[in-house]
């Protein structure tokens, strides 16, 4: 998984990739830097409930950007810094989408990890 | 819209191909040239997508202007119109690549007939739309397909081509632009409709660059141009709050500002153009739930306050959710460019 999202964390000024299942389990995570609250020990169904329409979001807040993702395999957000090229995060998550459904859809052991 | 050229030297000619086609409804409009010369000078200025071309005329023959088309615009489809219809001229014609080959005196259906029939060869191998061109790159790349892809980028309405053979990227054009720079600008273009043929005129790899590099570079030029734009759009913003500052003595804090619709059309208005300004604007409780769990998202990865969100729910909108007392999502244009008007939001 960490092979994925090798070149989104490669950008200039991404801090991180989390990627949630749609029951708002955090199931994959790779920050930059530690958080001061790990992600994963809170809930995010509520979150997940109401991006679970939604194909591409995007927002901006004062110290940062996070992008969204709808794919196969859960919603993959993308932390980045204000000055970071969200093209170039639209574009890697553009490449990366067909391997992550792939993985989503493949064996049932991945599958089953998703928890669909 | 598609352009197509006619070429001819005698004005009754052209003027015959003018008024015909106005007498059906054409998916294409028409330029017209009295000289291969001047037919090179419009095709190196205009995406042209086919070109109609009669044999015999002065300076530059009709089978010149075809040759040099075929060695500097491959993707342009060329049928020949001539009285001069013999088998030996026919087979040249074909040999050097014309598609059809039309005799004189020819009715206009018949050429809007081979125009439309050649229109639809170029998406022989399916269209796409609504896609960023960097996705698509890959997936010719992974089929090592030899295509010919036209690609419209559906916010300016700019024509593009690729040239792709094995999967290798082997030449580009735009208007005005080949080879390399005009891959950057295709490139760099956000959301495209494109047709593929699966074919593919050129013969050489004009372009022998690695294809993640062309794209990084493309990025790196579109964020550059971006930046420009947005520093203009910032001087103006600066320079109206002095003005508001000195004029009235009040300066409005972002907490105190909670927009109108009103006020927010004439923002967009102003800064992006009329065809920028949002379809609908709801403020109805609707977003809140949205934005109040992208609120603790922010918090727990500490990235402060929203300031502007951009949803697509893949629904004929996109929405710009503009926080304040109220949540308000507007509803934009899936081509107006959101990067702009979340820049103009979040400042």
């Amino acid at each position: 998984m960490k092979e994925i999202f090798k070149d989104i964390l490669a950008i200039d000024g991404v801090s991180g990739v989390l990627l949630f299942s749609r029951q708002g389990r955090v199931v994959f995570q790779e920050m930059v830097l530690p958080l001061s609250e790990n992600p994963e020990q809170r809930d995010w169904k509520s979150l997940t409930t109401v991006i679970k329409n939604v194909t591409e979001a995007d927002f901006i807040y004062e110290n940062g950007r996070i992008y969204i993702r709808n794919s196969a395999a859960g919603h993959l957000l993308v932390l980045m810094e204000l000055f970071t090229s969200v093209a170039m995060v639209r574009l890697s998550c553009d490449m990366i989408m067909p391997a992550l459904n792939k993985q989503a859809h493949g064996s049932k052991g991945i599958r089953s990890f998703f928890k669909w | 819209m598609k352009k197509i050229l006619f070429v001819d030297d005698e004005q009754q000619m052209q003027q015959f191909f003018l008024e015909g086609i106005k007498h059906f409804n054409v998916p294409f409009e028409a330029v017209v040239a009295d000289s291969g010369e001047r037919a090179l000078k419009i095709v190196q200025k205009e995406f042209v997508s086919v070109v109609i071309t009669d044999l015999k005329m002065p300076r530059m023959d009709g089978l010149t202007l075809l040759r040099k088309l075929k060695l500097g615009y491959p993707e342009i489809p060329v049928i020949i119109i001539s009285a001069y219809g013999n088998d030996k001229i026919k087979e040249m014609a074909r040999k050097n690549g014309a598609l059809f080959f039309l005799e004189k005196p020819c009715a206009i259906e018949k050429i809007i007939g081979a125009i439309n029939a050649t229109l639809k060869k170029e998406s022989d191998g399916g269209s796409m739309h609504g896609i960023t061109p960097g996705m698509f790159l890959q997936l010719i790349e992974m089929e090592e397909k030899t295509c010919t892809v036209r690609l419209v980028n559906t916010l300016t309405n700019e024509q593009g081509v690729l040239f792709f053979i094995d999967g290798n990227l082997c030449d580009a054009g735009i208007a005005g632009s080949r080879g390399i720079d005009a891959a950057y600008v295709i490139f760099g273009w956000n959301n495209v409709s494109l047709s593929i043929q699966n074919y593919c005129g050129l013969k050489e790899n004009r372009i022998n660059s690695d294809l993640q590099g062309i794209l990084l570079e493309a990025m790196r030029r579109k964020d550059e141009e971006e930046e420009k734009e947005n520093e203009v759009i910032w001087l103006d913003t600066e320079e109206e709050a002095v003005e508001e500052k000195t004029g009235t003595g009040i300066t409005h804090t972002e907490e105190e500002v909670d927009l109108s619709n009103e006020e927010i059309c004439s923002l967009v208005q102003d800064r992006l153009g009329r065809e920028c300004l949002p379809e609908d604007i709801v403020s109805d409780g609707s977003w809140d739930s949205t934005f109040n769990e992208m609120t603790r998202l922010g918090d727990n990865l500490g990235t402060g306050k929203v300031k502007v969100g951009f949803v697509d729910t893949g629904s004929s909108h996109n929405y710009i959710l503009v926080p304040g007392r109220q949540t308000k999502a507007l509803a934009m244009n899936r081509t107006c460019p959101r990067d702009k008007i979340m820049d103009l939001f979040s400042r």
